[in-house]
């Protein structure tokens, strides 16, 4: 206990005796006019080397433009000579014709999906003889049917 | 900060103004010499000019600086060093105070980063966490640094000499 009191009063008086020595080292005018010059210089200095080397960036800059140039020629050269024709405009005549095509052919295909329906139920109608009794029944029933004096085909004459 | 990031000459002499003499103090008990100092205190300016446009505004400007002369201090440490060896050292040495005050003692006992801990913390007062970021170091190790920096230095200083209690 004793100890440690010995070791925290120690402490104290060492850390009372750090804060209490405080330096008193002066900056001078000429030491400060010494650093502002200096400040300065450094300022001159980057002013200076600001222009070389956007120069020097520019001169770098040099090849890699001439560079793509050349690449730039090159594939306009390459795509002209090897590359696909460019197509013909076509005229108002030839949308015309394709028009005219296109509609032919449309009627043409409409005629025949149209046909085959149809054909088949005629064929169908001929065939059957349900409908050909249906058909037989209809002409009677319009034989029988009450007709007015002026309508019956067998007065007439 | 923000003026003398946009090249202001006279918003960072005011800067100067308000840390050279620190910074300044800090360096000739960091080196002990007057000489280095000052040319440590130019460089670091003239560095933290140089370098304006890569400080961050959530950066204390003082921790910036501070850090930015530790590095030149440690540069002009390397080049005395090297140009010391090729030279008799004993002529070149400077010649030490004969009153030496507790940070002398603290310079010629302490490492580098433990003499900066101590500075900073009881010269300069700064928070743990400022000297942590100043140093590039953990806050963890600044308190180990400071405890055993303040073992070693009372171990070293004459008692009588500093009024220390015994």
């Amino acid at each position: 206990m004793t100890r440690e009191i010995n070791k925290s009063t120690e402490k104290d008086s060492l850390e009372s005796v750090l804060r209490a020595s405080q330096r008193v080292e002066t900056v001078s005018d000429g030491l400060h006019k010494n650093v502002m010059a200096r400040v300065h210089n450094e300022q001159l200095q980057q002013s200076n080397q600001a222009a070389p080397q956007a120069r020097r960036a520019a001169f770098r800059a040099i090849p890699a433009l001439v560079f793509c140039a050349a690449a730039l020629l090159l594939g306009a050269y390459l795509l002209n000579e090897q590359g696909p024709k460019p197509r013909q405009t076509p005229s108002i005549s030839d949308f015309q014709n394709r028009a005219d095509n296109d509609v032919q052919s449309f009627v043409n295909l409409l005629d025949t999906r149209l046909a085959q329906p149809l054909t088949a139920l005629q064929s169908l109608k001929v065939a059957n003889p349900l409908v050909q009794e249906l058909a037989a029944l209809e002409s009677d029933l319009d034989r029988l049917k009450p007709r007015w004096p002026w309508e019956d085909p067998s007065t007439e004459g | 900060m923000a003026a003398s990031c946009q090249g202001d000459h006279r918003a960072f002499e005011q800067l100067v103004l308000r840390h050279e003499t620190a910074l300044y103090r800090f360096m000739c008990a960091r080196l002990g010499h007057p000489v280095d100092a000052q040319d440590v205190l130019q460089e670091a300016f003239a560095s933290a000019w140089r370098y304006r446009k890569s400080y961050r505004p959530k950066w204390r400007f003082s921790t910036w600086l501070y850090r930015i002369a530790l590095r030149q201090g440690h540069r002009e440490r390397s080049r005395q060093g090297s140009w010391v060896a090729l030279d008799d050292a004993q002529l070149m040495a400077p010649a030490e105070p004969a009153n030496q005050d507790v940070w002398d003692q603290a310079r010629k006992h302490l490492t580098a980063g433990a003499f900066s801990t101590l500075w900073l913390h009881y010269h300069e007062q700064w928070p743990l966490s400022e000297i942590a970021t100043c140093l590039g170091r953990p806050v963890s190790w600044v308190k180990v640094t400071l405890f055993r920096a303040r073992r070693k230095l009372a171990g070293t200083l004459n008692p009588d000499d500093y009024g220390l209690t015994p």
